[in-house]
């Protein structure tokens, strides 16, 4: 046996004292199965809880074109009441859950790509299906009824075009008062 | 005649809390985790640590190891993540965040793994294989050198398969290309 191997045989005997005492003095312990369940659970309900919220903005995103579908034949109206932000938003959170699944090998062994790629197609695809139900129509009389703190907002600020007659107005206004 | 043991029912048998047959996981893996390592970390020390640092994490969570999955790629995998931490800590290498052949499908032949070529490779990777780019260097190793197939590797890097292909040919080709300019 040469020099070396002998000095790294030693070191590894070495290693493996080291991590053996550890254990059995008990400063090294198995986390319990109870930890990697529950950190399992939390994953999945933030998966899930992201997963609903972007459909819920998807959703919105599509209800907001419909209510403001009269009017897009005035391109520069319609891109400044586009919902920008919440497509920002959507985004973001589809990213967010991209990272999440990431590390779960039905994820891992596809392309990068196709993980945010499906995520957005299942949500766009449930979220036409909301639309195809009229849930936010529906949905927005209820928590103006209730006043839910979360969603009431939400509707109120939503960037909605104003009316047709009420903007030709203020055209014609705006006119005469500065002719010429 | 004792039968040997797998990796995946010592595990099994940690995990029920029979914690004294750790022993035989580092006398199985102590040596082959601390030499990965050292393909990566040129300090003997360094790696002598990390791979400490590995059987520690390995014992702490092993039960998140799911028996029905291969043990060797989920230490190997631990391995990995304690490597590359150390390197960004010490800012040495880094993998890439995106990659083109992580982000579009590839369609890589899976190239059957010859005596001569094996052995060829392997005297190449003894030469000049720290000249290598990591996301090269790291399947070349687990094929060529720790004797992982391209699901085991797709496991162990969390990459897809295909990529794993892409990376092995393009790692050789690297390899052959510096090992020219070294004889030139």
């Amino acid at each position: 046996m040469t020099g070396d191997n002998k000095d790294n045989q030693q070191d590894q005997q070495k290693q493996q004292n080291a991590v053996l005492n550890k254990i059995n003095s008990g400063e090294l312990k198995m986390r319990p199965k109870f930890y990697f369940v529950l950190q399992g659970f939390l994953t999945a309900a933030t998966a899930i809880l992201l997963f609903m919220i972007s459909i819920f903005l998807i959703s919105f995103i599509f209800y907001l074109l419909r209510v403001n579908n009269a009017d897009r034949e005035d391109l520069h109206l319609f891109l400044q009441f586009f919902p920008w932000i919440l497509i920002g938003a959507a985004l973001l959170i589809t990213i967010a859950l991209s990272l999440i699944l990431k590390k779960y090998s039905f994820a891992y062994h596809k392309p990068l790509l196709f993980l945010p790629l499906g995520i957005i197609l299942i949500i766009i695809a449930l979220s036409l299906i909301m639309q195809l139900f009229a849930f936010h129509e529906r949905f927005e009389p209820l928590t103006e009824r209730r006043g839910t703190p979360l969603f009431s907002p939400f509707y109120h600020s939503a960037p909605i075009q104003p009316p047709r007659q009420f903007r030709m107005n203020y055209y014609r206004l705006e006119k005469s008062a500065f002719p010429g | 005649m004792n039968k040997i043991e797998s990796d995946e029912s010592l595990a099994i048998k940690i995990q029920a809390g029979q914690q004294q047959f750790f022993s035989e996981i580092l006398e199985r893996y102590e040596a082959k985790i601390t030499r990965y390592i050292r393909r990566f970390l040129s300090d003997q020390k360094d790696a002598e640590d990390t791979a400490q640092e590995v059987f520690i994490k390995t014992y702490r969570n092993i039960r998140s190891f799911d028996p029905e999955r291969k043990f060797s790629s989920w230490i190997y995998r631990i391995a990995h993540n304690e490597a590359i931490n150390f390197l960004k800590k010490k800012k040495l290498e880094t993998l890439p965040l995106f990659d083109t052949d992580i982000l579009f499908p590839h369609l890589a032949r899976l190239q059957q793994k010859s005596e001569t070529d094996a052995r060829e490779i392997k005297e190449l990777m003894d030469i000049s294989l720290s000249r290598l780019d990591l996301k090269y260097r790291e399947p070349l190793v687990l094929y060529y050198i720790e004797g992982f197939d391209y699901q085991e590797i797709a496991d162990i890097l969390h990459i897809p398969g295909a990529t794993v292909g892409v990376r092995l040919n393009r790692g050789r080709k690297l390899l052959k290309e510096h090992y020219n300019k070294l004889e030139s």
